[in-house]
């Protein structure tokens, strides 16, 4: 028996595993058929639905659903297609939901980055703004802002990545903290790489679990907002069908008929249970001791 | 449920108190599991000390959990044997494994107690370090609230924790890491136990607190009458403290009997190389230069490039680094204004030399400002006053352009293996990584194969560049953090620790694969550590510092054979000797290392030196030392 105790030659069951068929997972695919299908109805809503949603056929009004090949889905007070409308209003749930995810994410990783990394006078800067930030009631804000500016998609979207900015920032400030004492950070600075490579190679890498986390159900969340901005009268223009307008919609029907209010909370749930999904696994294979980690 | 398995001790006082028979525990899937601990058998007498040796991985933490009925709560099962344990609560022998829960936690802290390894994890930071040890007299007698606090009172003082009146009431992070683990030692023995389990008591504390530790532990063992079961990796603290040895690897018994026998007369291979493994102190007596561990490495697995023999380095010649005056200070601020009003002085005026080829030995306790000097050189942390003087240029003077030069010769390596390497990278790509910042190789395929290079001198293979960190052992990332220091071609390596967080053996390895690069390239290195015993082994010359200034600087040979500070005399009296014939009688001194924290304008007193004998420094104030 020899004291050469490390093993040099990792076993090959170690290799196997990096093959391609680890990465699927039920997660996955389930998550994926979900988002990329509705993704996809909702892209070729022009196609499926031209007239969007909007034609109104007061004789079909409060039709029921499974009753009629026309109206699959029944029919809304003012008779237009619950279907079309549900495709159709995907588009701005879809563009409201991602582009101020993605909006706030960026901003507020940056900040986060900056401020945790290099501490000092940006740090105390920035973090006062999130506070500032933090202490605003979002519809008073909503409300101000519609009120000088006026209602609209691209407003909407910059509301709310001015009101969410600040959980990124806060969750990757503190992950930096820390990541910027630990040793390969430090070994990093001692062979002289610079802050721009240290920053986005060596700490955002290690910040993105939790970011992908909270991507995932602020995702959720802007849909939702975006309906009660909506449901207010602060948000799109109410003709153009939006998941969100359609749940205010029906919230009048709702015993009389059910449908108008279901089918979009059907949509809205699917396709966060969607990404949600895709997220999980998401994270757990950017971390390479994921496997481990489940 | 009670089991009389065996007859009833009827001798009480010298039977066995605990016998362990075929233990097996087992962890992980049933139908493929993992034996942390296969047919461990052994038994201990009252008054007596087991130690229990392995490096990481051997199970000898576990098989001591098993004492205390603990393996369902780590996950694990015992799949086989028994622990028979002569409980004075129930009169007789009863087996660990089949007591319920509720029977287990009489035993639990009353009749067998444990210590562990982290003191500043294993005390609740909310409560006081009084109102813990109270809880545990009260959990297990009928004592009143003031009649338990009078006996912890008395147990602080026993530990000899010096104001016990005021440590009673203080909070955990309020003491040092060696006053807490005395406090943890109270606790532990204020229920009288019948045995004590200490797994690795004394780890993370310094040398000199090590001492006092492992002395109160054995005072009260002989006071109380207890057996104790040691776990530890260290030979010198093994060698002290026990009277058996059970040498564990892989879950296996590898060899079992008194301490003389087992330290002295291995009989195992594995004892053998494991003890050759173990740098001793003194071992290196009229050597002037390193010297390579003697281990037996199976020539089919030493991939690590040819054997290289020490050769002295060239004294003549200008050093290649040249620290003068170096200064460094961290600030404290308090109060409303958050005003700085206090300074931790963790390098006051330090100065030496290196020279190429050459190994310098920075040895200190914690808090002596050994780490902030590597790290100042480094320029990982802004000096206050001094200078740093690399081949003859002041690197501080020069514009921060220029200094990124500095940062591709001078190469630092870290103690955690775990920690220096980032986590999401492939470790080719980690190497890789500095070779691109300084621009030494140009196209991609040419770094790749330097980096294919690299891996395999320093002992691992070429295949391994698309691995992560986590698929590797401590050892083999403290290689490829070597491979990426190299990576830069480096005149002057900093190992700030490298190797302390490894198991001996292939800290031993390690140690190799630096002496040969040394010898190879003429590589110099600032080994900093706190281990004597690596140091004599490793070094050309040493400096110890001591609350942030060198005390003692001078020939290896010098500073060991004939030390003049009091402070390194200490240091090395403190070290536990590999000798089971030689029991340490004498009673360490007592005392903690002062703080390095003081006011602002409250500068420390910045002493001179002496020059004893050719090369050999020595600080003026060394006979007004004393240990507060």
């Amino acid at each position: 028996m020899s004291l050469s105790e490390e093993n040099i030659i990792l076993p090959e069951a170690a290799k196997k595993k990096r093959s391609l068929a680890k990465y699927w997972s039920f997660e996955l695919l389930f998550g994926a058929f979900l988002t990329c299908s509705l993704g996809v109805l909702v892209l070729c809503s022009g196609l499926l639905f031209p007239d969007g949603g909007e034609a109104i056929d007061l004789r079909a009004r409060l039709m029921e659903p499974f009753v009629s090949w026309q109206h699959i889905l029944g029919t809304d007070s003012l008779g237009r297609d619950i279907l079309a409308r549900v495709i159709t209003g995907g588009k701005i749930s879809y563009l409201v939901g991602v582009a101020s995810t993605l909006g706030a994410l960026v901003l507020g990783t940056l900040v986060g980055l900056v401020a945790g990394y290099y501490r000092g006078f940006w740090d105390v800067l920035l973090m006062r703004f999130a506070d500032i930030q933090l202490a605003l009631p979002f519809i008073l804000l909503a409300i101000t802002v519609m009120a000088i500016a006026g209602p609209g998609l691209d407003r909407v979207i910059g509301l709310m990545i001015i009101s969410q900015w600040v959980q990124y920032a806060r969750l990757v400030r503190s992950g930096v903290l820390s990541l910027r004492e630990r040793e390969f950070v430090q070994a990093a600075r001692s062979y002289g790489l610079p802050d721009a490579k240290i920053i986005f190679g060596h700490i955002l890498p290690n910040t993105l679990g939790p970011i992908i986390i909270l991507m995932t159900l602020n995702v959720a969340n802007n849909i939702l907002l975006e309906s009660s901005l909506t449901f207010l009268g602060l948000g799109v223009d109410p003709q153009i069908p939006s998941w969100g307008g359609m749940l205010a919609d029906g919230r009048n029907y709702v015993q009389v008929a059910w449908w108008i209010m279901v089918f979009p909370g059907l949509a809205i749930m699917l396709t966060v249970l969607g990404l949600n999904l895709m997220g999980d696994w998401l994270r757990d294979h950017l971390d390479p001791l994921g496997q481990t980690a489940k | 449920m009670i089991n009389t398995i065996g007859e009833v001790a009827t001798d009480a006082h010298r039977g066995p108190v605990l016998r362990v028979q075929d233990l097996s525990i087992e962890f992980g899937d049933p139908r493929a599991p993992f034996c942390a601990v296969q047919k461990l058998s052994y038994s201990l007498d009252q008054g007596k000390t087991l130690a229990i040796v392995g490096e990481s991985g051997s199970g000898k933490s576990v098989s001591s959990l098993a004492l205390l009925g603990l393996i369902p709560h780590v996950g694990g099962r015992i799949s086989q044997g028994t622990v028979l344990f002569d409980s004075p609560h129930y009169g007789h022998e009863v087996n660990i494994n089949d007591l319920p829960e509720k029977a287990l936690r009489i035993l639990r802290g009353n009749e067998i107690a444990m210590i562990f390894q982290e003191p500043m994890t294993s005390l609740n930071p909310v409560y006081t370090v009084g109102s813990q040890i109270i809880e545990a007299i009260k959990l297990h007698s009928q004592k009143t609230t003031i009649e338990a606090r009078r006996e912890a009172l008395e147990w602080l003082e026993r530990v000899r924790l010096p104001h016990a009146k005021r440590i009673i009431d203080s909070y955990p992070h309020q003491l040092s890491g060696g006053m807490r683990q005395r406090a943890m030692i109270a606790m532990a023995l204020s229920c009288r136990p019948k045995i004590l389990i200490a797994d690795e008591p004394t780890t993370a504390l310094d040398v000199t607190i090590q001492a006092q530790i492992l002395h109160i532990i054995r005072e009260l063992q002989s006071e109380l009458d207890m057996a104790v079961v040691f776990i530890s990796h260290d030979m010198g603290v093994v060698s002290e403290m026990a009277d058996d040895v059970l040498v564990m690897r892989q879950g296996l018994k590898v060899e079992y009997g008194d301490v003389k026998d087992v330290l002295v007369k291995p009989q195992h291979p594995y004892t053998k190389s494991l003890l050759a493994a173990v740098p001793r102190i003194g071992s290196m007596e009229n050597k002037t230069l390193p010297e390579r561990f003697d281990i037996v490495e199976d020539k089919q697995q030493r991939t690590d490039g040819p054997i290289y023999t020490a050769v002295a380095p060239k004294y003549e010649n200008a050093p290649l680094l040249e620290v003068a005056g170096l200064t460094t200070r961290f600030n404290i601020r308090s109060g409303l204004l958050n005003k700085v009003t206090h300074h931790v002085h963790a390098a006051e005026s330090v100065g030496f030399q290196l020279f190429k080829g050459e190994t310098l030995g920075l040895v200190g306790e914690s808090g002596s400002g050994k780490s902030t000097v590597g790290k100042t050189i480094q320029q990982l942390i802004d000096p206050v006053g001094g200078t740093v003087r690399f081949r003859g240029q002041d690197v501080f003077q020069l514009p921060k352009a220029q200094r990124k030069k500095f940062r591709q010769e001078i190469q630092y390596i870290f103690q955690d293996p775990y920690g220096s390497l980032n986590p999401r990278k492939k470790i080719g790509e980690s190497i890789a990584e500095p070779i691109r910042t300084h621009g030494l190789l140009e196209s991609k395929s040419a770094i790749e194969k330097r980096v294919k290079e690299l891996l395999e001198r320093v002992g691992l293979q070429s295949m391994h560049y698309d691995r992560y960190p986590h698929e590797f052992s401590g050892g083999q990332r403290q290689r490829i953090c070597i491979a990426r220091a190299l990576a830069c071609e480096p005149s002057l390596i900093i190992a700030d620790e490298a190797v302390s967080a490894l198991d001996v053996s292939v800290q031993a390895q390690v140690l190799n694969l630096m002496m040969d690069l040394q010898a190879e390239k003429g590589l110099s290195y600032l080994f900093i550590s706190h281990d004597m015993a690596v140091i004599e082994r490793v070094c050309h010359r040493v400096a110890v510092m001591y609350l942030g200034q060198l005390v003692e600087l001078g020939p290896r040979e010098q500073i060991f054979k004939n030390p003049q500070h009091p402070y390194t005399r200490r240091l090395l009296s403190a070290v536990p000797e590999l000798n089971p014939s030689k029991k340490r009688e004498s009673v360490p001194l007592e005392g903690e290392i002062p703080s390095a924290v003081r006011a602002v304008g409250d500068a420390p007193f910045v002493h001179g030196f002496d020059e004893v004998s050719p090369g050999h420094f020595l600080a003026q104030n060394a006979g007004n030392f004393r240990w507060v």
